[in-house]
């Protein structure tokens, strides 16, 4: 019994490798009548695979779909609304077609006020395209008095309205060398909690900066 | 050279019975770095825009502003009121609130509980915005003016209720935005 000291009692053996049966004369005997197990190469099919990868490719294809303004900051939450635009109206506003008439148009690239929320432990603040003009105050959400101009009644915020007359300069430089005359628009891209406050002194200082035509970025119905 | 059996065929490691394998695992990998890319690229949530006029205010400013001054054909001058306990509608120097209603000191239309929750009644607001448009058939304009603290959240799905009635027809879809908060 030299072997009860390595046995852990059920009667098995500590693991000691392959043991000397995998290279037993006996078995390399056997093994030699067949194929030798060097020649054999395992190879899995993989044309199901491919097959499986490639409709995932077209159906991804199928959907995919592009949004002139992408929106990757978590601070902020655009509203859902019941708005579907009308295939191509979009198109035909570029155009110089008159805007929708039920108010509700396919996103366009133009230049865009951003207003995120203070969620998530970030600071509230308000961008014109994605460059941070300034911040709120995070616990009233609110946009302090320093920034607003005192001649406005507290309506203007000053560094948002030279921000905004900077990429006019821009647009108005750009749409003249395309022969069309500066159009004012603006997207709004405000968290669903701004309050009605805060949305107000942002329009009326777009509106004091010559984007006079807003339009509210809304997430669509799926 | 004597023929194999067909179980040995497929195994045949030379001669020129060697099966034409193709090597498909670097098209695999392009394909999968592909739909790795189309999965990154593609934008999920799909955004739209609503128009809206501009907030009439005057006096401050340097005269740059308005590139577009909001048509005033309107004679309604509807106005949606958002307060902060419900919504009260006026047209042309007259509100209508509670009062109206024998409730004084109450909004037109106050809050209701929704799953225990206090939320704004979008759906008697839209009742009643298809009441006025009965009376007033070309009219398409309608003033938003808001309590400071309301969320855009409820601003925007006023407009969704005062945009198209539920059987399609528009309601008061052009809206603008009154300069000020009220309350």
């Amino acid at each position: 019994m030299s072997d009860a000291t390595e046995s852990i009692g059920d009667g098995t053996k500590p693991y000691g490798g392959w043991g000397p049966e995998a290279s037993a004369p006996g078995r390399r005997r056997k093994s030699k009548r067949g194929r030798r197990p060097a020649d054999h190469v395992a190879t899995i099919s993989i044309t199901s695979l491919t097959d499986m990868v490639t409709v995932l490719l077209v159906y991804l294809l199928k959907t995919f779909a592009t949004s002139p303004i992408e929106i990757k900051d978590p601070s902020l939450e655009l509203p859902r609304s019941v708005c579907t635009p009308a295939p191509g109206s979009g198109a035909r506003e570029r155009e110089g077609g008159p805007p929708p008439r039920d108010g509700c148009g396919e996103i366009q690239e133009t230049t865009l006020v951003m207003v995120t929320a203070p969620k998530k432990g970030r600071t509230p603040r308000i961008a014109v395209n994605s460059d941070a003009i300034l911040e709120m105050d995070p616990a009233t959400f609110r946009v302090p008095d320093q920034y607003k101009d005192p001649n406005s009644g507290g309506w203007v915020i000053s560094p948002l309205r030279e921000a905004l007359k900077k990429a006019r300069e821009i647009k108005e430089i750009a749409a003249l060398r395309d022969g069309k005359a500066f159009d004012g628009k603006v997207v709004i891209l405000a968290d669903k909690d701004t309050p009605y406050r805060v949305l107000s002194e942002v329009l009326v200082t777009c509106g004091e900066s010559g984007f006079a035509d807003f339009r509210f970025a809304v997430i669509k119905p799926e | 050279m004597a023929r194999r059996k067909p179980s040995e065929r497929s195994h045949g490691a030379h001669g020129d019975e060697e099966p034409l394998d193709l090597d498909v695992t670097p098209f695999l990998n392009i394909l999968f770095m592909l739909i790795l890319s189309i999965l990154a690229m593609t934008s999920w949530t799909q955004l739209a825009m609503l128009n809206v006029a501009a907030p009439q205010i005057g006096g401050a400013g340097d005269g740059t502003g308005g590139a577009t001054p909001p048509e005033a054909t309107s004679t309604l001058n509807l106005t949606v009121f958002i307060l902060k306990d419900g919504f009260n509608v006026g047209a042309s120097g007259a509100t209508l609130d509670g009062n109206s209603d024998g409730r004084s000191g109450e909004p037109l239309i106050p809050l209701i509980m929704k799953n225990g929750k206090p939320e704004y009644d979008y759906r008697r607001l839209q009742e009643k915005l298809i009441e006025i448009k009965k009376s007033f058939i070309d009219e398409e304009s309608m003033i938003v003016s808001a309590d400071g603290a309301v969320p855009y959240d409820v601003v925007i799905k006023v407009m969704d209720a005062a945009r198209r009635s539920p059987d399609g027809r528009l309601l008061f879809p052009a809206v603008a935005f009154a300069a000020g908060v009220v309350g």
